[in-house]
């Protein structure tokens, strides 16, 4: 658009409070973004304009994190006044994510015995040899079931916060494991 | 091979598709992920906001902090006919206002402006507002927003600096649009006069425009 009169353009903002925006105004506002002629027109035609648009400032990388940090805190904060209180069906605390995640490398542990000795004696000929399982003729296939029990059910007993954890599941006749997978988890 | 039945940053990915109405509905829900979608989706624009009020960014920081906390807690109080946004647009401008009415120290941001003014204006051809940075234009603004009352000040920076309409702008501050539009109109001419006064080296050709007028 070329350069409008600001003169005569602003002039609406000092009629009274219910004077309206004239035509264009909007346009003429995004124009002077990239106009240095108008910048200097509309400043010297109305001082107060210069504060129109102002840009942001932007977030420093940490700020979320801090921020999220900091409600986390008020959060738990608030749960130990009132118990009971605000507390989610699914609490994924991070002390919660570390006892759930050891909770079940002692379930997947134990499943892994217990596989072991179901599969010892396994027919299909699966044995287990020095701890290690010896693969006989023909290999057992695992095969994945479908998921049964709704996630939730899962996750209420084991509670997750780490946004890289992943929850794989089988599920045979006489096995079913869950594993939590997080690249980032270090017992 | 097991099967993933679960992913967290499947799950946290799913959030961000969803809207804001969407968001609050998970945090009602007491989703954590919903949580903290909202939080990386408004931390900006509220941090921004509290900060334009306060002229602080840490004490911002914190504002929203307790603001975000409060949309966990007082979830149930979100009327599902309010814009969400507005809602809390409003909790974290009551908060930022609240906080600047037991803080006054506009005072103390005063002469760091003018001296940081003055010595960049030593170093330039022409006073200008039009070459002032935007640093300094919020230096400025955070010390003549001083002469603003509270809901000038909160109707000026929603209305004219976030760009909100009337009516959001209403029920954010919770007035009807004509009071609106009388705070803005009163603040734009205190905001006026108060450039005049304290930088009148920056309004040389308005104050001669307005000279010459009479």
């Amino acid at each position: 658009m070329s350069c409008p009169r600001w003169d005569r353009l602003v002039a609406f903002r000092y009629e009274g409070p219910e004077a309206r925006e004239p035509e264009g105004w909007a346009e003429a506002l995004e124009h002077l973004d990239s106009c240095p002629a108008c910048r200097e027109e509309a400043f010297a035609a109305d001082p107060a304009l210069l504060f129109q648009g102002l840009p942001a400032e932007p977030l420093a990388a940490d700020e979320i994190r801090s921020l999220r940090a900091g409600v986390d805190t008020l959060r738990r904060a608030s749960e130990i006044e009132s118990p009971g209180r605000g507390v989610p069906a699914r609490r994924r605390t991070r002390a919660g994510w570390l006892s759930g995640a050891m909770r079940a490398a002692g379930r997947l542990a134990a499943a892994a015995a217990l596989a072991a000795a179901l599969l010892s004696v396994h027919p299909d000929g699966v044995g287990v040899s020095g701890g290690t399982f010896a693969t006989g003729q023909p290999t057992r296939q695992v095969r994945a079931a479908a998921w049964s029990a709704p996630v939730g059910a899962v996750l209420a007993g084991d509670e997750i916060e780490s946004p890289t954890a992943s929850v794989y599941h089988f599920d045979e006749d006489d096995l079913a494991i869950t594993m939590v997978v997080d690249p980032d988890f270090d017992v | 091979m097991p099967e993933l039945v679960y992913s967290e940053t499947r799950h946290r990915a799913a959030w961000a598709e969803r809207t804001d109405r969407e968001l609050l509905e998970g945090i009602r829900d007491r989703d954590e992920t919903a949580l903290d979608e909202l939080i990386a989706r408004k931390a900006g624009p509220l941090i921004q906001l509290a900060y334009r009020v306060v002229g602080d960014r840490e004490e911002a920081r914190d504002i929203v902090q307790v603001a975000l906390f409060r949309v966990w807690e007082s979830i149930d109080r979100f009327d599902p006919r309010w814009s969400p946004n507005t809602w809390i647009y409003r909790i974290v401008n009551n908060l930022a206002i609240d906080h600047l009415r037991s803080r006054r120290s506009r005072e103390r941001q005063v002469e760091p402006v003018r001296q940081h003014l003055r010595q960049v204006a030593q170093g330039r051809s022409q006073n200008r507002l039009a070459n002032l940075d935007g640093t300094e234009v919020a230096g400025i603004f955070r010390e003549l927003a001083g002469e603003l009352t509270d809901k000038q000040r909160s109707v000026f920076i929603l209305r004219e600096l976030e760009g909100l309409s009337s009516r959001e702008v209403a029920e954010i501050v919770d007035c009807r649009e004509s009071t609106v539009r009388n705070h803005l109109f009163n603040a734009r001419k205190v905001l006026r006069q108060a450039v005049l006064e304290r930088y009148p080296e920056y309004a040389r050709r308005y104050a001669d425009s307005q000279e010459g007028a009479r």
